[in-house]
């Protein structure tokens, strides 16, 4: 124990010795790992903003055309199944919600931008949102929306509350904070009424039915019983299945999420390699010295323990800093775009272990310059 | 027990060549040559006559080729690890070079020797102080290479091979970068060790000053034993 303790102390002198090396180590590894923490900031950011809407519906169950695939996807289907979905046992209530895309004048640089217009019927439970919840009668009023405070700023302000979209006026009387995703910066809440109007969609096909089960009902049984009831052009999930598969389709299905990834292994083997290059010099330029511990009866495993422990105290250095960097740089990312960026617990953890086997492999590389080292050579 | 055993070092018929096949080049030559315990013995000889070969033979740096090698009772034709590090740690090696870490004080240079010695760990701290402290280093245990001359770095190297109490000090011309006084002081400490601790002291030396500490003298010429004459008080 105290001999593994001293050689510790020694792998530390040897690495704080040379401050300059040092610190354009630690910088080296620091860069890798914010690399890597910011792509895996940026997965998040891209699979939590896929699913925010999809998490915020008053729901234990969704029916949706069986080709919505992913949630964001629009496949409509005909309001008949709500009420088919309605008269199965173990159901509460079910509430439909109407999407569709529209233009949004921007009305400071008159630019167009695409938003998400989502209806819904003020009178039933539609959303988790305390906001909405609390306004929802300011709804009723046709011509009317809430406006969702975490859009991007290309919407652009309005002088006097009247918004343009698709070439009517809407009066924004309220918001609520939901961002941005893939498909658009931001969107708009309004009551069924205000949605036909405005979109001129028909009222009979709807986009998703929101269904509540009766306290004591069972999901499962219901699920089934969902199944065996609708015809086959829609399906029913649970909300937590909905969302697994949403996470599922974006996380293998497309091809930014996989980009993404490259970019995490990319910063491991960057990593690699900075660590690799200050482990194989610090090796290198003492290779006489650890030849006389050699010649001392110091043992391969020592010399090879010291330079792992120079190693994952070198990922530990660099982590640190690593993990500064990123949040904040995620935080204002988030803050800039409306992308929920950031990263978890879980994530900070992956990244340290990926620090360490980066450091860990490099000093594997390094050594193998000493596994045979001869202490002959010394004279 | 072999007769070997009661000697320090026995060597006998040792060959030894660099390289292989045609390149090979031998470079010493069947050399008989053994030491009591206690002795203090000094090798001269031209330069490229094969002391530093001889010597690292000796210290379980290269392995034998042809003869026979025994040192402190190892057989060092067949000493394997871990048989071969717990050798090494009962020599003392004085190298040409100090090779000292830059990172480290003199006083934790000598405690990477010192640290091999779980047994005397509760008085190596002193121990090592007061070696430094007979070398002239008292002032500065806390220097690092760069802060001390070649001599004082010279000087904690003998230290860090002393420090555990070695039963065989190898020394390949440690006294060459000392000035007079220092090289009494080296001289006397391994005499010292040599005559009242019964340390076998092995010493290469172009140095002519330090003959007369000496028991033996033993001169290398062309990798043969030239001359090998023992020295009455
Ligand atoms: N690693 C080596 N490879 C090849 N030849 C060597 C090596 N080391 C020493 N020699 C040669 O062996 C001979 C003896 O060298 P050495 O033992 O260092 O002599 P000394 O210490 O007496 O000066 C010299 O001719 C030297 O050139
Ligand atoms: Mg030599």
């Amino acid at each position: 124990m105290l001999k593994l303790m001293r050689a510790v102390v020694f792998s530390f002198r040897l690495l704080m010795h040379e401050r300059g090396r040092l610190i354009a180590s630690v910088g080296g590894v620091t860069f890798a790992l914010l690399l890597m923490l910011l792509q895996i900031g940026f997965r998040n950011a891209l699979l939590d903003s896929a699913i925010q809407l999809l998490r915020e519906v008053d729901a234990d169950i969704l029916v949706i055309n069986k080709e919505k695939d992913p949630f964001l996807a629009r496949n409509r289907m005909h309001k008949e199944r709500l009420y088919q979905a309605l008269s199965v046992e173990g159901v509460e209530s079910a509430s439909p919600l109407w999407i569709a895309l529209e233009q949004w004048k921007n009305l400071e640089e008159e630019t167009l931008h695409p938003i998400r217009v989502i209806g819904f019927n003020p009178r039933e439970p539609t959303f988790l949102i305390d906001e909405v919840n609390e306004n929802v009668d300011k709804l009723n009023r046709i011509g009317t929306a809430f406006l969702d405070s975490h859009a991007r700023d290309s919407y652009g302000k309005l002088p006097d509350g009247i918004a343009q979209v698709s070439l009517r006026e809407i009066e924004i009387v309220g918001s609520f904070p939901l961002g941005t995703d893939f498909e658009v910066d931001g969107s708009l809440l309004v009551s069924d009424e205000t949605f036909f109007e405005l979109t001129r969609q028909s009222p009979d096909w709807i986009e998703i039915a929101l269904l509540r089960l009766k306290p004591g009902a069972e999901m499962n049984r219901v699920l089934e019983n969902l199944a065996l009831t609708l015809p086959g052009d829609v399906r029913a999930f649970s909300k937590a299945q909905l969302i697994d598969r949403d996470l599922d389709y974006w996380r293998t299905g497309t091809p930014i999420s996989v980009i993404l990834l490259v970019g995490v292994a990319l910063g491991f083997a960057v990593g690699v390699v900075i660590c690799y290059q200050i482990l194989y010099t610090e090796v290198l330029d003492h290779l006489a010295e650890f030849a006389t511990l050699k010649a001392m009866g110091y043992g391969d495993s020592y010399i090879q323990f010291v330079v792992m422990v120079e190693s994952v105290l070198l990922s530990a250095l660099g982590f640190v800093p690593s993990l500064v960097l990123g949040s904040f740089m995620l935080a204002v990312l988030g803050w800039s775009s409306g992308l929920p960026a950031g990263i978890s617990l879980g994530d900070a953890l992956n990244v340290g272990l990926l620090a360490v086997s980066m450091c860990t492999l490099a000093g594997t590389l390094a050594l193998r310059k000493v596994r045979n080292l001869e202490p002959a050579e010394l004279f | 027990m072999t007769s070997a055993a009661n000697k320090a070092i026995e060597i006998a018929g040792l060959d030894y060549s660099f390289g292989t096949g045609e390149t090979a080049k031998q470079v010493l030559f069947e050399i008989d040559l053994s030491l009591e315990p206690g002795e203090f013995a000094i090798m001269t000889g031209p330069s490229g006559s094969g002391k530093t070969t001889l010597l690292s033979l000796v210290g379980a740096l290269r392995r034998p080729q042809g003869g026979q090698l025994n040192v402190l009772g190892h057989d060092l034709n067949t000493l394997e690890s871990p048989g071969l590090e717990s050798y090494r740690q009962q020599l003392g090696f004085i190298f040409q070079l100090h090779n000292l870490f830059p990172a480290l004080t003199a006083f934790q240079s000598v405690q990477m020797a010192g640290d091999l010695h779980p047994e005397a760990a509760d008085q190596m701290d002193d121990r090592i102080r007061a070696l430094l402290t007979q070398l002239g280093l008292g002032e500065r245990l806390d220097y690092r290479p760069h802060q001390l001359s070649g001599g004082q770095r010279q000087r904690v190297a003998i230290a860090r091979a002393l420090v555990h109490r070695p039963a065989l000090v190898l020394a390949d011309e440690p006294t060459a970068a000392l000035d007079g006084e220092n090289t009494e002081i080296v001289l006397g400490l391994l005499a010292e060790l040599a005559h009242e601790r019964g340390t076998t002291v092995l010493m290469v030396t172009q140095d002519a000053r330090v003959f007369e500490s000496a028991d033996r003298l033993i001169n290398l010429v062309d990798g043969q034993l030239d001359s090998d004459v023992r020295l009455s008080e």
